[in-house]
């Protein structure tokens, strides 16, 4: 089995057409053995960056090492690189055994050892049943499978998925991401992982690359994201927080609003900066307590989330902030806000670990 | 009284399907006519008058059977030219965006805006002396056929899905011929069938173009089929007619089952 691979992207750049670049430095290193998901809206760039690893697509500057060795021109088919399309992109006109075998075909193994390496795989991955099925009679999941079997069957320096889970049933994809990322310890395969999924990329991930328009926006782990998002775009991508301007009023602590203050996980000297409020945050007074230290939150839409409702509205002095109830409020009415007791607000722009 | 008024055919509709069967109708009843003209002694007397014999059919066998044959192997090697010429050149079309492309298309398509009797008169202006060998008449059907071959194959080659599949192959390890031969070719198989025996089919049938490029020793059975009209007897045509049909109505059904309806059909 080939010893999985560390992947360095050294100011990497590609355009499809000159002057207009899909991918722009692109700076980050994948360990050997991690899982790196790559997040960001659709034509971010993500999936143009697993086409420059798999060697379809070749950087118009920059550097790709692989295991600290420059890949260059080198063809797709030498660069020992797994690569799973959104698709699939299962040969449909053989069966599981021959698609997972394909590889293994074309680099011309004995064929015992082909016989011996498929069963491995296709006991790995769970669907040594299916082995005689063809792959045209499958279920969205049974093709996932098939197509990460025939992608680690050549024992690949560095696996590549594409959106793996955007073409299953949303109530399996949450069991199948389990189960994936089970697969792809055991396998112990370096992997990319390109998802558009914020929930997914915090699920899945060693590391998580945010992109927006070719670039890097955050590289880091996914508690670093979540804690100390670099910007307002990756703080408002993770968990769907509003960036609000906060004043420091002394160590660790912000003003958000009048009457509204709250902790920070960094110390920032600076006056002015950017918090991230997320749902969990705020809370309305609770009748009984004084809303002597209390900011005003005008309800502008209320949504019924099953155990209670998420309510956005004006937080009167600083801007618009969505805060979870569980009681209907009337929209348009004054309600007491604070931050909810014991919780420290993420500060924005801080790229420290 | 509404259910009644649902239950009542849209008259567009009927006047459509009406349309619909006459138009079949015109078109089917040659058929069972070619079959009594065949079978009948002596047609000018009327519907088998002198009873029913297969001598016509053996006298129009033995009449085309050496042009049947000649028909054939020409289709079979039009077929294996259109192939060598027309594959890449479908590949082409599909998958490079190059400069002069749309000029390779309407290169390709040229001949299905010209009458074939004009593509024959110039490839006998073009090469007098190739006309002896036969040479111009195989020309002529491959210039005739290759823009069916090739506008039946471009769309099966350009399906993003194949291109897709290819790549993950190259990432296997394929190589570009291991991926011809183990991906792409699979994966057109109905297409590439589908223009095979329609390329077969039009060989074996065309008149245009062959009319003026026959040579007495390399004459295709549509040629023959008209001389028996003007020189033979009516019950020999028609012997020969149903003989032809035999030769061509099987490949047109196959067309049709590996889905003719997406094919350019002539």
């Amino acid at each position: 089995m080939t010893v999985a691979a560390s992947v360095v992207f050294d100011h990497i750049f590609y355009a499809y057409a000159p002057g207009r670049p899909v991918v722009e430095d692109v700076c980050f290193e994948v360990q050997p053995g991690e899982i790196v998901v790559l997040v960001g809206p659709s034509g971010c760039g993500k999936s143009t960056l697993l086409r420059l690893v798999a060697g379809l697509l070749i950087p118009t500057a920059g550097r790709l090492l692989m295991d600290g060795n420059d890949t260059g021109a080198l063809p797709p088919d030498r660069r020992l690189v797994g690569w799973v399309p959104q698709s699939y992109a299962l040969f449909e006109h053989l069966n599981v055994r021959d698609n997972v075998a394909f590889g293994l075909r074309m680099h011309r193994a004995p064929r015992q050892e082909i016989a011996r390496r498929v069963n491995e795989m296709l006991d790995l991955c769970r669907i040594t049943e299916l082995a005689d099925r063809p792959v045209t009679q499958l279920s969205g999941g049974q093709r996932q499978r098939v197509a990460i079997a025939r992608a680690l069957a050549v024992s690949p320096r560095v696996l590549l998925l594409d959106e793996p889970l955007a073409a299953l049933d949303p109530q399996l994809r949450a069991a199948i991401r389990a189960d994936l990322q089970a697969l792809l310890r055991a396998s112990g395969v370096t992997t990319l992982f390109v998802t558009h999924d914020q929930v997914e990329a915090l699920a899945i991930a060693d590391h998580v690359a945010v992109l927006r328009a070719g670039r890097v926006e955050q590289f880091g782990t996914p508690q670093t994201l979540w804690q100390s998002p670099a910007n307002p775009f990756v703080a408002e991508f993770f968990g769907g927080a509003t960036v609000l301007p906060a004043q420091r009023v002394g160590p660790n602590r912000v003003r958000l609003a009048p009457g509204v203050e709250a902790c920070t996980s960094l110390d920032d000297h600076a006056t002015a900066l950017h918090v991230a409020v997320r749902a969990g945050d705020l809370e309305i007074v609770p009748d009984g307590e004084s809303a002597a230290h209390a900011g005003r939150l005008v309800p502008t839409a209320s949504e019924f989330t099953g155990d209670g409702f998420k309510v956005t509205g004006e937080l009167i002095g600083a801007g618009t902030v969505t805060l979870l109830h569980d009681r209907p409020v009337v929209l348009g009415h004054t309600y007491p806000v604070r931050v909810r007791p014991g919780r420290t607000i993420c500060v924005v722009g801080q790229n420290q670990r | 009284m509404a259910r009644q008024r649902q239950r009542a055919t849209d008259p567009v509709m009927a006047i459509g399907q009406g349309f619909t069967l006459a138009a079949v109708i015109l078109c089917l009843a040659p058929m069972p006519l070619l079959i009594v003209v065949a079978t009948t002694a002596n047609w000018p007397l009327g519907f088998w008058a002198g009873g029913i014999t297969i001598n016509w059919l053996r006298e129009g066998w033995e009449t085309v059977r050496p042009y049947a044959f000649f028909s054939v192997r020409l289709a079979c090697i039009v077929l294996v030219i259109d192939l060598a010429v027309g594959l890449p050149a479908a590949w082409l079309i599909a998958r490079h965006n190059f400069i002069g492309r749309q000029a390779l298309v309407a290169l390709i398509n040229l001949p299905l805006a010209i009458p074939g009797i004009a593509i024959a008169l110039a490839l006998i202006l073009a090469y007098p002396l190739a006309r002896a060998s036969g040479l111009l008449l195989l020309l002529g059907q491959v210039i005739y056929t290759l823009p069916f071959l090739v506008a039946t194959l471009a769309p099966a080659l350009a399906q993003p899905a194949l291109v897709e599949r290819e790549a993950v192959a190259r990432t296997l390890g394929a190589s570009a011929v291991q991926r011809l031969w183990h991906v792409t070719l699979p994966s057109i198989r109905s297409a590439l069938l589908a223009a095979l025996i329609l390329v077969f089919t039009l060989s074996m049938g065309e008149f245009n173009v062959s009319f003026f490029l026959f040579t007495p020793l390399n004459k295709t059975l549509p040629i023959e089929l008209y001389s028996a009209y003007i020189t033979n007897r009516v019950e020999v045509a028609a012997s020969i007619t149903l003989i032809f049909l035999l030769f061509v109505v099987p490949a047109a059904v196959a067309i049709e089952r590996l889905g003719g309806s997406k094919i350019g059909q002539a």
